[in-house]
């Protein structure tokens, strides 16, 4: 039997921001496990508990517009090499009218790859849509905080999730070792 | 990451997403009435657009020496008008400006509507459509490539890329409202056409960070963009000799023309959305009033640009260019030149008077005034350079045809339809926003 499958799932409803924070807080500090957070707006205090840092979404952006910008400069070069025809008297290779390419194929290469990077650390498309803790007032007026600890520790976290504000705790019932 | 709004405290969250969602309730029979009367514009520029394929470009007024007319002063027009939304969503967000929350999404939704018009635009005015595809670089057995030294091709780019990225913008901004949407929604069609474009969007945490992370790239990533392309469209023109034309305070001149026409346009828009859905707690005198404010700082700079364009024409001594704009205020052209200075740089000056910039009726109409400006700006810029150039022997006149207005209706009945379409599927204010806009729900505050 895996340590999952010993494991209770609990989801508790919040109105306040201030008390879902106090309960993510007495939750971490007691060692049960944060399985997520749901929000209808970001909450900045509760991302700095759950996940600190900075989200790598700008290396990506940064490998893309570095891909765009040697990408368009690229292509306008070798393009005009290829058919090297002077025109109105300017070079080959005229740098300065290239880069207004460079600078529009980074930009356009930059943006979709921030989307990509987006797409991929936010898990989205999400396949598993809904988890077992998603309810719809979570993305209205509700906070949810989704809480796993062991089948004995149920009434305490049922206990902490209350005297830290919930409006309404639920015992999860569901299969084994799902989480977002 | 918004700064929060004084403005809107006195709401909750539940409100806000009630009121919101609300706009996409059974359309009224005025609602139905326009968008009937916008798709008979189309079907006029449908039907225009078919004779001039058939018949070819003869049946327009372009010709010697006025060979870009109305196709690409609506092409100008219509790139302008999508600069407001990059402007109130990008830029705006980067300067955390507050009042921007309640009005972005619309203003997007016109961005993108508006440059999808103006894309039509180099379309039609190729006359032959059917190869239009040669401007796009791609290899072919000819090797023959785009020439990446003519702006026309600079600004294929720069308008793909402006398209591209503002309807990126637009819809990663849309994710979470489509959540709430889809949530509320009831099973069926709609719920799971909602759920797909919700991608599962289910507003956790890290779901959070990687949005909000991304959303401030996008708006860096904007930023810059918002004021290449208006530059890039204004070089379709000082890159040629033209009198009139090759100047180098174009890319400001037209940056700050395409912004002063798309905040104009967003305001109409806005005006009459807000009432139409009950939406004027969301939408308020204080948005439209800090849009005004941005309309007459645009107008001045746009109405500094009118006046220093004719001085230096004076001060370079260059009798082709003093030619073209003695010609523009008394020539053929006259009315449309004061038109354009009336309805852009002195109309706007009512805004200095907080009285007419908080009263909703002369809003509306002064933004609707600045339409038409805008519109006969390009017109000015365009015809009256091309048909008045250096030699008095190649002079000519240019006159739009009825296919040309026809066409031009058809382009303002889709960009309406289009937004009109939009705002009964998706919500045109952004609920997310808003909320974070507000202060967060805390204990000891009732809401």
């Amino acid at each position: 039997m895996s340590s999952a499958s010993r494991s209770s799932d609990l989801l508790g409803h919040f109105a306040h921001v201030d008390t879902l924070v106090e309960a993510i807080t007495a939750a971490q500090a007691n060692a049960y496990e944060v399985c997520d957070v749901y929000s209808p707006v970001p909450v900045e205090a509760a991302q700095a508990l759950i996940s600190p840092g900075r989200s790598p979404v700008r290396f990506v952006t940064f490998a893309g517009g570095l891909c765009g910008l040697v990408g368009g400069m690229g292509l306008a070069i070798i393009t005009s090499l290829i058919w090297n025809l002077v025109v109105a008297g300017k070079p080959i290779t005229a740098v300065v009218p290239f880069m207004v390419v460079g600078f529009e194929a980074t930009i356009l290469i930059g943006a979709i790859s921030t989307l990509l990077g987006m797409l991929i650390f936010a898990q989205l498309p999400y396949r598993r849509f809904p988890t077992p803790a998603y309810r719809a007032s979570f993305s209205r007026d509700r906070f949810g905080l989704w809480l796993r600890c062991a089948p004995e520790q149920v009434e305490a976290v049922q206990r902490l999730l209350e005297e830290a504000g919930a409006e309404k705790v639920e015992v999860l019932s569901i299969a084994q070792g799902g989480r977002s | 990451m918004s700064t929060h709004h004084p403005q809107l405290g006195a709401l909750s969250y539940g409100q806000v997403d009630h009121d919101i969602l609300a706009t996409l309730g059974r359309p009224s029979r005025a609602y139905l009435a326009i968008l009937v009367f916008c798709f008979g514009l189309v079907c006029i520029g449908a039907v225009s657009y078919y004779h001039l394929l058939t018949k070819g470009m003869g049946v327009t007024g372009l010709n010697n020496p006025v060979g870009w007319g109305s196709f690409i002063t609506n092409f100008v027009f219509w790139v302008g008008i999508g600069h407001a939304g990059t402007l109130i969503s990008a830029i705006l967000f980067l300067l955390r400006v507050p009042w921007r929350t309640a009005i972005f999404r619309a203003a997007e939704a016109a961005t993108v509507f508006a440059v999808c018009t103006a894309g039509l635009y180099p379309l039609i005015h190729v006359g032959r459509v059917w190869v239009a595809y040669y401007m796009i670089p791609f290899p072919t057995g000819r090797e023959l490539w785009p020439n990446f030294r003519s702006p026309l091709v600079w600004d294929l780019i720069a308008i793909s890329t402006y398209l591209t990225v503002s309807a990126v913008f637009f819809y990663v901004g849309l994710i979470p409202d489509i959540a709430a949407a889809r949530d509320r929604a009831k099973p069926g069609p709609r719920q799971f056409i909602l759920k797909l474009l919700s991608l599962g969007w289910l507003g956790s945490i890290r779901q959070w960070k990687h949005y909000m992370g991304a959303y401030v790239l996008f708006a860096a990533l904007a930023t810059p963009l918002v004021i290449s392309v208006h530059s890039v469209v204004s070089w379709d023109f000082a890159m040629s000799v033209i009198p009139g034309w090759h100047t180098t305070i174009f890319a400001p001149y037209f940056v700050a023309g395409a912004i002063l026409s798309g905040l104009a346009m967003v305001m109409t828009i806005l005006i009459p959305l807000r009432r139409v859905f009950k939406v004027e707690h969301i939408i308020r005198p204080y948005h439209l009033e800090s849009m005004a404010k941005l309309l007459l700082v645009t107008s001045l700079i746009v109405g500094y640009a009118y006046f220093i364009e004719i001085f230096i024409a004076w001060y370079s001594g260059n009798p082709f260019e003093i030619a073209i704009f003695k010609y523009r205020a008394t020539g053929e052209y006259a009315a449309i030149f004061w038109l354009m200075v009336i309805c852009n740089a002195v109309v706007p000056l009512l805004f200095f008077k907080k009285s007419i910039r908080t009263n909703i009726l002369a809003l509306f109409i002064i933004s609707i005034v600045v339409n038409f400006g805008m519109w006969f700006e390009r017109y000015n810029i365009i015809v009256s350079s091309l048909a008045h150039d250096f030699f008095p022997t190649a002079w000519g006149i240019y006159e739009m045809t009825p296919v040309e207005w026809g066409i031009m209706l058809g382009a303002f009945g889709l960009f309406f339809l289009l937004f009109l379409t939009f705002v009964r599927i998706l919500p045109s204010i952004s609920i997310a926003e808003v909320k974070e806009s507000m202060p967060h729900p805390l204990r000891g505050r009732k809401r």
